[in-house]
């Protein structure tokens, strides 16, 4: 598993962002970016939910949990009617995304849903 | 007693390495897949801080297991002031009665150097943390029960 890597695309009315590798404390930088990109494609497209599939991402150092956090309160700050929903897709293959995941969820649970992948 | 001791000079190009060694020594030793990514996690956090603080680019890791008790200690030399923000995390994480509550109140911080990771260590992880200085070296020291003992 390599280094962090980021897709993010419209989808319909909803932003898709995948994620992927592992997002170590020096792919903090590369994570602001790609959730720059990702907030910007929400807002101009009045988008109403945006998809962080993370389900590729082995592990989450938490200098990126805390740019999750920082992007989760820009989306808290945007006026109700420009606010989207941030879902969170996650598989419980890397145990550590149902605790960050679930933190992260208690720190914004008016814009953050969690969808778990059904254990196998 | 197992035991694993990593002794730097460690970078942060290491740290995700001895994560994922960490990891993979311990799913032979620890009967629980979410005990093993605490660990790991537990690891990598201090790991992270203590060559993030080091002054001379050097930290030692130490993992013990006995029964069901897990062990996780860094040392690493500092400055006293970045000790005293992570000293202060520490105690506040210690006098909180939720770990939880006090890491969402770092998460809301922008402050915190050094500190989510420790609110990670403490809220996630479920480790009790204590942090002492002996000179100029820091030792964190986290602990915790094992869900499924070994």
């Amino acid at each position: 598993m390599g280094t962090l890597s980021t897709i993010s695309r419209q989808d319909g009315d909803a932003v898709l962002l995948v994620c992927s590798g592992s997002a170590e404390s020096e792919s903090a930088d590369a994570l602001h970016r790609a959730l720059e990109t990702t907030h910007t494609t929400a807002v101009e497209g009045s988008a109403r939910t945006v998809i962080a599939d993370l389900r590729g991402l082995e592990f989450a150092a938490s200098s990126c949990l805390k740019v999750f956090v920082s992007w989760l309160q820009r989306v808290q700050k945007l006026e109700t009617a420009a606010r989207y929903k941030v879902v969170f897709r996650s598989t419980p293959q890397y145990s550590w995304q149902r605790r960050s995941l679930g933190a992260l969820a208690a720190f914004a649970g008016d814009i953050v849903e969690i969808r778990a992948e059904a254990s196998s | 007693m197992n035991e694993l001791k990593i002794v730097g000079p460690l970078t942060n190009d290491d740290v995700a390495d001895v994560r994922r060694f960490v990891e993979k020594v311990h799913q032979r030793h620890v009967q629980s897949i979410d005990d093993v990514s605490r660990v790991s996690m537990t690891a990598h956090e201090l790991l992270d801080n203590a060559i993030k603080f080091s002054v001379d680019g050097s930290a030692t890791l130490n993992i013990a297991i006995e029964s069901n008790n897990v062990h996780i200690t860094t040392r690493n030399r500092a400055r006293s002031t970045d000790v005293d923000g992570l000293k202060k995390i520490a105690d506040g994480l210690k006098a909180s009665p939720d770990p939880m509550v006090y890491y969402l109140e770092l998460m809301g911080r922008g402050d915190v150097r050094g500190g989510l990771g420790l609110g990670r260590v403490a809220a996630e992880g479920e480790m009790d943390l204590e942090l002492t200085l002996d000179g100029d070296v820091v030792e964190v020291h986290a602990r915790s029960i094992l869900v499924k003992p070994q």
